[in-house]
């Protein structure tokens, strides 16, 4: 037995080397930049961090204020776009990032971006508030029904994303959770391949499926309505537009009209925005929103000026 | 809980570990280990099929006791026809009920009746069924034929009937063989386990890489089919044909493989099939536990191949048809049994059956040409038959059927995929190396030295990463 379990143990051993040599060879994993907290509590990455997306096709670089995507040429004139997953955007190469497209839609207009996967609606916010140094004119929230759901922590308490208490009207600054943890994962570059493969579909399709139910029947209205009220008692909204995406329930969006938001309500007219195994926007994709939100933000602002 | 899943490499190494270094000491709580644990592992997909497991198991064992106590014949064959109405009522009930109740439906239509309002019912097909039935139905006719003692330790027969790894699709073991294994102190044994473990891995590459690339194109084109050219069609048959083998022979493998963790030995299930001179090799090869479980249960009760011309047509059609019918409700199964009845009749009627009972070329690297045709011959005659097999009604056969046997069977195939047949051509090669052992690799000890050996492993297992193929059942599930 004790010869059967040591040549196990080797064998093991050495398919754990292996397998992390093919891994890193073949780049089967995509590079997850670490995260930092600054002193306004925004959980951002680490700045001036490089990596490469899944079979290294394209690279990503966070730029040295802590977000992905590219600086602008100067900083007049500059409108912000904040939001989650879908504005970090590391899945598609840098051309593909919505500063890149709305500068061709508004090329008046300079853009910086803050984007985050996990970014609740409120945590959103709080960016854009905390943006100050860089005085944008304007903020541009992309948000999705659970941005606005898990905004509020009597809903669902995410330590590591900051949300909003409703009950004691109190922000709850998001903090790292197992920062150490994740740093072992996403530099064990295998293991991180097994997680991706095994884990993170089925989160997906969960998502997928809680974006679909909340569509037909929204069940935390009442609460998204008075998170809503909050943020617009607490904060200036006379100069962010929130782009919401095509599957938002009707309800937040004249809720969000109500409070004195400008929105935008994307319209899926077609089927190919995404991945095929990820709900993610491709080039394409990100290429027909900025169509829409460039329409949507002259209308917003150009009257305004 | 599928082989092939996390779920499966998860429990197997904790339920091993149990087994050997917790329970050791003693062989019932080592059996009760293997039961629970195999009553977990049947209960992952739906816990309440168990109970018909633990039925079917008490009514056998009762059954053997009490064949045992009686004398008197007659109350012996009351005993066995109990049993016999028992496992396979339940058969029937799950598996053809509405099958049987569909079939007179049509009849009586054709018949003229009409106004027959079938009452179908939502059945949900326990998974492997007509394995544990089988399995514990060769205990009572062994009990009652005298070739096996009835056990009266409960715990053993009910962990023999269930035994995880061949419970949902076999081999299926017969009492003699398997019962026995339970009674006796099992100790660890070094080279069976490792056997076991290089059998596992060959197992997962033939049900990983081979079985699931060649069911994402088979798929497509049998369920297009009249899309596709004849030679597409052709090639569609073909990737069956090699998915048919390496899902189940690769279930078969990791089940004899588990099973030799535990110090268990289950019967071959598959010798090479696809490489056989004639039918009649091929039946001796394919599905092994369950060729001989009919040879022993029906066909030699039914009088074999003794008597007239006559009687050795009707068994031989009845072995065949009952074969297919085991596989599942549907005619298509029934025609692919009677067609390979008509397969292996001349053979039988002209006394050239048993005409090929070696490994072929045994000891050689290379077939003679005429051993060479004989394999393409049986083998064409094999990839018609599961056209039958696969369609998923007899139309769709005979309709794909026809689309084989047209003009376009001489154009360019729209489907062919080089990377999938690559890997069959490096699968058969290394089958043909190994057909003389009990499965392709496990020779691999004697020839080659551990360096070698190990590489030869990591390969597999960057094959079974890089190239499998999108996760399918196992096909043998459903029956």
């Amino acid at each position: 037995m004790k010869k059967f379990l040591l040549n196990i143990f080797i064998f093991t051993f050495l398919s754990l080397i292996l397998g992390e040599v093919i891994v890193r060879a073949n780049r089967l994993n995509q590079e997850v930049p670490q995260r930092t907290v600054d002193n306004n509590g925004i959980q951002k990455f680490i700045p001036n961090q490089k990596g490469y997306w899944a079979t290294g096709e394209h690279s990503w670089q966070v730029n040295k204020l802590g977000w992905s995507g590219e600086l602008p040429q100067n900083y007049d004139n500059l409108v912000s776009i904040i939001g989650d997953s879908y504005i970090a955007n590391f899945m598609n190469p840098v051309e593909c990032h919505q500063n890149i497209f709305l500068k061709k839609q508004l090329p008046e207009y300079n853009f910086v971006e803050a984007g985050r996967p996990g970014v609740t609606f409120i945590e959103a916010v709080e960016i854009s508030q905390n943006l100050t140094p860089l005085k944008p004119n304007y903020h541009i929230i992309y948000a999705r029904n659970n941005d606005f759901i898990e905004s509020i922590q009597e809903v669902r308490n995410y330590s590591d994303r900051t949300q909003i208490s409703l009950e004691r009207a109190k922000i709850i600054p998001g903090q790292l959770k197992y920062a150490q943890a994740k740093k072992i994962l996403y530099n064990w570059k295998l293991a991180f391949y097994f997680f991706n493969r095994l884990a993170t579909p089925a989160a997906e399709n969960k998502e997928s499926e809680i974006n679909s139910k909340a569509q037909k029947k929204f069940k935390h209205l009442a609460k998204v309505e008075k998170l809503l009220e909050l943020t617009s008692d607490r904060y200036d909204i006379s100069n962010i537009i929130l782009t919401l995406h095509p599957d938002t329930a009707p309800a937040i969006v004249k809720k969000a009209q109500e409070v004195g938001f400008k929105t935008i309500l994307l319209e899926k007219k077609e089927e190919n925005w995404s991945f095929e195994h990820d709900n993610h926007w491709t080039c394409y994709g990100h290429e027909r929103v900025s169509v829409q939100v460039g329409t949507g933000f002259k209308k917003a602002f150009n009257s305004v000026n | 809980m599928f082989f092939n899943s996390i779920d499966f490499a998860i429990f197997l190494p904790v339920v091993f570990c149990l087994y050997w270094f917790c329970f050791n000491k003693s062989l019932k709580i080592q059996n009760l280990l293997l039961l629970a644990a195999s009553y977990l592992f049947y209960g992952w997909w739906d816990w309440r099929f168990l109970s018909l497991i633990v039925f079917s198991s008490c009514v056998d064992f009762f059954i053997g006791i009490k064949l045992a106590e009686s004398t008197k014949d007659y109350q012996r064959k009351l005993l066995l026809s109990a049993s016999i109405i028992v496992n396979l009522g339940f058969l029937g009930f799950f598996k053809y009920f509405n099958f049987f109740v569909d079939s007179f439906t049509q009849a009586f239509t054709l018949l003229g009746t009409s106004t027959v309002d079938p009452i179908l019912l939502n059945i949900v097909l326990p998974v492997g069924i007509s394995f544990y039935t089988f399995q514990t139905l060769s205990y009572s006719i062994d009990v009652y034929k005298g070739k096996l003692e009835p056990t009266k330790d409960i715990i053993a027969f009910f962990a023999f009937v269930s035994f995880f790894p061949q419970l949902v699709a076999g081999p299926i073991e017969r009492a003699t063989n398997l019962l026995p294994q339970f009674y006796r102190r099992r100790t660890f044994n070094y080279a069976q386990s490792v056997d076991g473990m290089r059998q596992i891995l060959w197992g997962l590459f033939k049900k990983m890489v081979i079985a699931d690339n060649c069911a994402f194109y088979a798929n497509d084109i049998f369920a297009n089919h009249s899309n596709y050219s004849g030679s597409t069609l052709l090639v569609g048959a073909f990737l069956f044909t090699l998915q048919i083998y390496g899902d189940f022979s690769g279930y078969s493998d990791v089940a004899i493989g588990t099973s030799r963790l535990f110090s268990f030995e289950l019967m071959q299930n598959f010798a090479f099939p696809y490489f056989s001179r004639d039918v009649a090799e091929f039946w001796r090869r394919w599905h092994i536990s369950l060729s001989t479980w009919f040879r022993d249960y029906l066909y030699i009760p039914l009088g074999g191949s003794k008597g007239n011309t006559w009687m050795k047509v009707r068994n031989t059609f009845i072995i065949f048809v009952v074969s297919g019918f085991w596989h599942g409700a549907n005619w298509t199964f029934i025609i692919w049994g009677a067609l390979n009845a008509l397969y292996f009749l001349p053979l039988l009627l002209l006394k050239r059956n048993r005409s090929n009972l070696q490994v072929v070329a045994q000891g050689k690297y290379l077939p003679s040409l005429k051993e060479f045709f004989s394999i393409l011959i049986t083998f064409t005659l094999t990839v018609f038959a599961w056209i039958f097999f696969r369609a998923e009604s007899v139309t769709q056969a005979v309709s794909y059927v026809n689309g084989i046997f047209s003009l376009s069977l001489f154009s360019i195939p729209e489907v062919f995929p080089i990377k999938v047949l690559s890997l069959i051509g490096i699968f058969t090669l290394i089958e043909w190396l190994g057909r003389e052992q009990k499965y392709a690799i496990e020779d691999i000890k004697k020839v080659f030295p551990k360096p070698i050996r190990w590489a030869f492993y990591y390969l597999i297992i960057v094959a079974i990463f890089s190239f499998t193929g999108q996760e399918q059942e196992f096909i043998y599930f459903q029956f």
